[in-house]
C-alpha cells in the first residue's frame, strides 16, 4: 500500500503566505503605476504634446518626447543669443548678424486666453507681466501649433511659405534665412532648437482645465475615450496663428488718436516701439521719450511713407542692398486699428507736453 | 599723476550696465565739425565717411569768381571706421591734406572711458582719442620746408585728446576737449607740440536737425612760423540725422580735416572772410547685431 505523501502544515502555510504577498505586491505595483500615470497627466508642468502623444494623438515631425538638457540649453542660446558652443566645443558663427529670434518673438506665454488670442488682451497681459508686444507670435507653444506662416504671409514671402505651413522645421529655417537675414541652422543646431522649442511647449497648467475636465483626462487612461481627450485638450489652445495684412488707413480716415486710450498707447510705445528703436536697439532710427521724438512722429502722421506711424506699422520696411535689417509689419492680429489710435493719442499727448 | 590714472581706471569700472541707465547720443555723430565728439560706434557698426572742404566763401580768394569757394577744393577725406566694442572705435582715412602736409593717411583709436548716466552717478561722458597721420607726399628738396623729410619718422604727426561731454537735456549738449598735437618734423620757427582746448556744442531743433558749433583755443595763440600765421579753428554747422545717414553742412575757417591738420594748420582768418563751406556724409552699416551699449 502506497502511503500518501503528507505536506507539513507549516509548508502549506508558508506557500499560502507567499502567494498572498505576491498578490498584494502585484496589486500594489499595478495601482502605483496607474497612480503615477495619473500624477504625470495631472501635473501642471506636464507637456501637452507628451500627454497628447500618450493618448495616441499624432504629433508633428518636430515632436521630441525625451528632452536632452544639453540640447535644450544649446537651443535656448541659439534662440536668445544667436549662437552657442557646439558639441565639439567651438563657439558657432552667429546665425544672423542683424537679429536674434527674440527681436520679434517672445519665448513666454503672451496671450492670457489661449483659445482666443487677441491684441487687446495681449497688450494688457504684456503690461502686467512686462512682456514685449511684438510682431511675431510667441515661440512658447509654437510646437503645439499645426500650421505656421499662415494666411497673408503668402503675400510677403510667396511660395517660400508652402513647405513651412505644416512643418515647423521648415518654418524655422525660413525664419532664419529670410526673416532674420541670416544663415540656415545646421542639422545639430536645428535639433537643439527643436529640443528647446519642445521644452517651451504648452504645459497642462496653461490650458486652465476645470476639475471635471482634469478628472475626465485622468480617468480616460487606457480607455477608448482617448480621442475625446485629444479633442478636448486641443480645443484649449489655438492651432495656428492667423495673419491678416492690412493697408494703412487712408489719410482722410485717420482719426489722429481722437478716441485713443493714452494708457494703452503708452504701453505700446514702451513694449513695442522702444523694443527695437531704443538707444542700443537693433535699428538705426532711434526713439526715446524726448519731446522732439514725439513731435517728429506727430508731424508725419498724415504722410504716406515710412515716417508715418500709420504707414510703417502696416507696411513695415524691406531690406535694401547694403542695409539688410528691416522692420516687420504688424498684422491685424498683432496690432489692431484701435491700438494704433491709442498709440497716436499717446504720441499727441507727449508731443504737446 | 598716478592718482589721476587710478581715478580714471576706477571710474571706468563704475556703473555696471545692469545697474545704470545711460544717456545716449550726446552728439549724433562721432565728429562735431572738424573734431571728434565723445561718441563711439556700437559694436559691429561700420561707418563710411566722406568729407569735403571747399575754398574761401568770401575774401580775396572767394566771392562769385570762385563760385563762393565751390571751384576750389581745399580738402577731401574718405574714411572707414568700425566699432570693435561698444566703447572702442578704430578708424582709417585718406585725405588730400591742407597746409604743408599732403596725401595723408590717418588712423585712430577712440575709447569711451565713462558714460553719462540718467540718474545720480556719472554726470559726463569721457572719451580718450589717439590719432596718427602719415604723410605720403614726396619729400621736398628745399631743406627749410617742413616737408623736407629725411627719415620716415618725420612723416608722422600725432594727437591725443581727452573729450568730456555732457548732454544737459534732449536738445542741448556740450563738450570740452583738451588735445596735444605733436608733429615730428616742423618748420624752423614752428614748435613740435601744440596744446589746444576746445569747446563744442549741439542744439537739436527737431528730431532730425541740429545746430552744431565748435571752437579750439590754441596754445600758443595765433603763432607765426615765418611761413604764415595760424589761427584758432572754429566752425558752425547744421546736421541732418535721417537714421543711419548723417549729413552735415558746415562753415569753418579750417581747410584741413583731422586733429593733426586743423589744430596746427588753420591759416584762415574768419574776420577776413576766409571761411568755407564743407560737408560730411556719414553712413553707418550694422555688420552685426548691437548689444546694449554705454551711452
Amino acid at each position: 500500500m502506497l502511503g500518501r505523501t503528507r505536506f507539513p502544515k507549516q509548508l502549506i502555510m508558508k506557500v499560502f503566505k507567499i502567494a498572498i504577498l505576491c498578490g498584494l505586491g502585484v496589486s500594489l505595483i499595478s495601482f502605483t503605476g496607474k497612480f503615477i500615470g495619473q500624477a504625470v497627466l495631472a501635473s501642471k508642468e506636464s507637456r501637452v504634446a507628451v500627454v497628447l502623444e500618450q493618448f495616441g494623438a499624432p504629433q508633428g515631425l518636430h515632436f521630441i518626447k525625451e528632452l536632452d538638457s544639453a540640447k535644450v540649453r544649446m537651443g535656448m542660446e541659439l534662440v536668445l543669443k544667436g549662437r552657442t558652443v557646439s558639441p565639439s566645443g567651438k563657439l558657432t558663427k552667429r546665425q544672423s548678424r542683424y537679429f536674434v529670434c527674440t527681436d520679434c518673438h517672445n519665448v513666454v506665454q503672451e496671450d492670457p486666453n489661449l483659445m482666443n488670442p487677441n491684441p487687446e488682451a495681449r497688450l494688457k497681459y504684456a503690461g502686467i507681466n512686462g512682456i514685449p508686444f511684438l510682431q511675431g507670435t510667441t515661440l512658447y507653444g509654437v510646437v503645439n501649433r499645426k500650421h505656421w506662416y499662415n494666411d497673408d504671409y503668402l503675400i510677403k514671402y510667396g511660395q517660400l511659405v508652402a513647405p513651412t505651413r505644416d512643418t515647423l522645421v521648415n518654418a524655422v529655417q525660413l525664419c532664419a534665412t529670410t526673416c532674420s537675414q541670416g544663415r540656415s541652422f545646421t542639422n545639430w543646431e536645428l535639433d537643439a532648437v527643436m529640443h528647446y522649442l519642445n521644452s517651451i511647449g504648452l504645459k497642462m497648467g496653461d490650458l486652465n482645465l476645470t476639475n471635471k475636465e482634469e478628472q475626465f483626462v485622468i480617468n480616460a487612461i487606457g480607455t477608448e475615450e482617448s480621442n475625446e481627450v485629444a479633442v478636448l485638450l486641443e480645443s484649449k489652445y489655438f492651432q495656428e496663428s492667423h495673419a491678416t495684412f492690412l493697408d494703412p488707413i487712408s489719410p482722410v480716415d485717420r482719426k489722429l488718436g481722437a478716441d485713443g486710450n493714452v494708457q494703452s498707447g503708452e504701453l505700446i510705445y514702451k513694449m513695442s516701439c522702444l523694443h527695437c528703436h531704443k538707444d542700443g536697439g537693433v535699428t538705426n532710427f532711434k526713439l526715446s521719450n524726448a519731446k522732439l521724438d514725439f513731435q517728429f512722429l506727430r508731424n508725419h502722421l498724415l504722410d504716406n511713407g515710412n515716417k508715418s506711424v500709420y504707414h510703417i506699422t502696416r507696411k513695415g520696411t524691406y531690406m535694401k542692398n547694403g542695409y539688410r535689417p528691416y522692420m516687420p509689419n504688424y498684422t491685424k492680429e498683432r496690432l489692431s486699428h484701435q491700438q494704433l489710435e491709442d498709440l497716436i493719442a499717446f504720441i499727441n499727448l507727449q508731443s504737446s507736453k | 599723476m598716478k592718482k589721476i590714472y587710478l581715478f580714471i581706471v576706477l571710474m571706468s569700472f563704475y556703473g555696471s550696465p545692469y545697474l545704470q541707465e545711460y544717456v545716449y547720443r550726446t552728439f549724433n555723430d562721432t565728429r562735431v565739425i572738424n573734431g571728434h565728439s565723445v561718441e563711439t560706434l556700437m559694436k559691429g557698426a561700420m561707418d563710411i565717411r566722406i568729407s569735403h572742404r571747399f575754398g574761401d566763401l568770401l575774401g580775396e580768394n572767394g566771392g562769385a569768381s570762385s563760385m563762393f569757394g565751390l571751384d576750389d577744393m581745399a580738402d577731401v577725406r574718405i574714411g572707414v571706421e568700425y566699432g570693435i566694442s561698444n566703447n572702442l572705435t578704430i578708424g582709417l582715412g585718406r585725405s588730400k591734406g591742407a597746409g604743408p602736409y599732403r596725401q595723408l593717411v590717418d588712423g585712430f583709436g577712440k575709447y569711451k572711458l565713462l558714460a553719462q548716466t540718467k540718474e545720480k552717478g556719472m554726470p559726463v561722458t569721457l572719451t580718450l582719442l589717439g590719432l596718427a597721420t602719415y604723410d605720403f607726399q614726396e619729400a621736398s628738396i628745399n631743406l627749410s620746408s617742413p616737408t623736407s623729410y629725411r627719415e620716415t619718422a618725420h612723416r608722422f604727426a600725432y594727437c591725443t585728446s581727452l573729450l568730456i561731454g555732457r548732454k544737459f537735456n534732449d536738445k542741448f549738449s556740450i563738450q570740452i576737449s583738451s588735445s596735444y598735437v605733436h608733429r615730428n618734423y616742423v618748420a624752423f620757427h614752428d614748435q613740435n607740440g601744440i596744446f589746444s582746448t576746445g569747446i563744442s556744442s549741439r542744439l537739436k531743433v527737431s528730431k532730425m536737425i541740429g545746430v552744431i558749433a565748435e571752437y579750439h583755443y590754441l596754445h600758443p595763440y595765433n603763432r607765426n612760423t615765418g611761413i604764415g600765421t595760424y589761427y584758432n579753428p572754429m566752425g558752425l554747422g547744421i546736421e541732418f540725422d535721417t537714421g543711419g545717414h548723417i549729413f552735415q553742412l558746415n562753415f569753418t575757417n579750417s581747410r584741413g580735416m583731422g586733429e593733426t591738420q586743423f589744430i596746427p594748420y588753420t591759416s584762415s582768418d574768419v574776420m577776413e572772410g576766409q571761411f568755407r563751406m564743407g560737408f560730411t556724409i556719414s553712413r553707418v552699416f550694422k555688420l552685426r547685431r548691437p548689444k546694449q551699449a554705454k551711452g
